[in-house]
């Protein structure tokens, strides 16, 4: 958990430091990649015969985990890039590692286009974040950075339960 | 963890944001009031009560004699982990707020349950007060984040909220690991 934090805070020192005036979304943009790079090599990471794990009976299976990662980053970044959602073929959690990987890339690039025209002078807007209820743009871009920290966190502990490592927890290469 | 999950993302965020009982000095915003003024720090604040509520129920009610329990041996101990939300909260409200830390002798993981419940706490308390005079205007600052790196403030102030996501999420499936619901799984009272 540490090193997550630690890792942000090395990247935030890579390219956000000249004064901006686009700091908040400078920095989403910024650690975006990073929580790609993680998050994806946590899922690939995972035998594809443990999709179906799950710590306790209550909780959600790895590939479900998956599945709502990729719903949240399209929601999201939809919202917060006020471009339409991806019009992609719905997935399930019984779908399989290799497409359930695909998709979840997949809703990672969209985000990536879909920051990348948002500014700071948007993030007063008053969007639709979920459920008919309302709230400024910056609260979903937060949602969605808090989303990619609670992910990552669920999927390590699930690779961990399983005797792996999670990505930022192995040795640098 | 589905209804973790749930509640730990946007749906709940939103619905406890806005339509339940605001932290302390947040009012949110409503349809016909335009652009939220300082959104970030405003969404901070709302995001500040659910976590609190979340992080110190899920501290509260792992049992005393679980604190040294840890999933596997690599991680941390539980009473490390709140050890670590206490640092972390006081570090950064102070740094996403531009207000000093709260000069206190740190908890250790060998304090009692009680002890660790009430810096908890503490740390939350300071995260309100700080948060509460926090404005947008100096998100683009370059401030000391880390070891001496320098970093926008804005920084400070998403790494706040993401800590926050973290640290339930991981206080939750400790809890789960050892048979108990996290707070956001327990059914409405």
């Amino acid at each position: 958990m540490r090193r997550v934090l630690c890792t942000l805070l090395l990247l935030s020192t890579t390219a956000v430091l000249a004064q901006d005036k686009n700091p908040v979304t400078s920095v989403v943009r910024e650690i975006l990649p990073r929580q790609q790079k993680n998050l994806v090599a946590a899922v690939e990471e995972m035998p594809a015969n443990k999709f179906g794990y799950k710590p306790t009976e209550q909780q959600m299976t790895f590939g479900h985990l998956v599945l709502h990662i990729i719903g949240s980053n399209n929601h999201l970044c939809s919202t917060i890039g006020d471009v339409p959602e991806v019009k992609a073929p719905p997935l399930t959690e019984s779908d399989g590692k290799e497409k359930l990987v695909a998709g979840l890339k997949a809703s990672f690039d969209f985000c990536a286009t879909a920051l990348a025209k948002v500014d700071d002078a948007k993030l007063g807007d008053e969007v639709e974040l979920f459920g008919g209820h309302k709230g400024p743009r910056a609260f979903a871009l937060i949602a969605l950075t808090n989303d990619w920290a609670d992910h990552y966190s669920s999927a390590a502990m699930y690779l961990r339960l399983n005797g792996m490592l999670p990505p930022t927890a192995q040795p640098k290469k | 963890m589905k209804r973790f999950l749930a509640v730990a993302c946007l749906v709940v965020c939103t619905t406890f944001a806005f339509t339940q009982a605001p932290a302390p000095a947040v009012k949110a915003p409503a349809a016909s009031q335009g652009p939220t003024k300082d959104p970030v720090a405003t969404s901070l604040r709302m995001l500040l009560q659910r976590s609190q509520n979340n992080t110190v129920g899920a501290i509260e009610a792992m049992p005393a004699d679980k604190f040294s329990y840890k999933p596997t041996p690599d991680q941390m101990p539980f009473a490390h982990l709140a050890v670590h939300v206490v640092e972390f909260n006081n570090s950064f409200c102070s740094k996403a707020a531009d207000v000093a830390a709260p000069k206190v002798d740190g908890p250790k993981e060998s304090d009692s349950k009680d002890q660790l419940v009430t810096a908890v706490k503490a740390s939350y308390s300071f995260c309100t007060d700080a948060l509460s005079k926090m404005d947008d205007s100096k998100l683009g600052d370059s401030i000391e984040l880390f070891g001496g790196r320098q970093a926008p403030r804005a920084m400070a102030a998403l790494i706040l909220a993401s800590g926050w996501a973290d640290h339930y999420s991981a206080a939750a499936m400790y809890l789960r690991l050892n048979g108990i619901l996290p707070p956001s799984a327990q059914p409405k009272k």
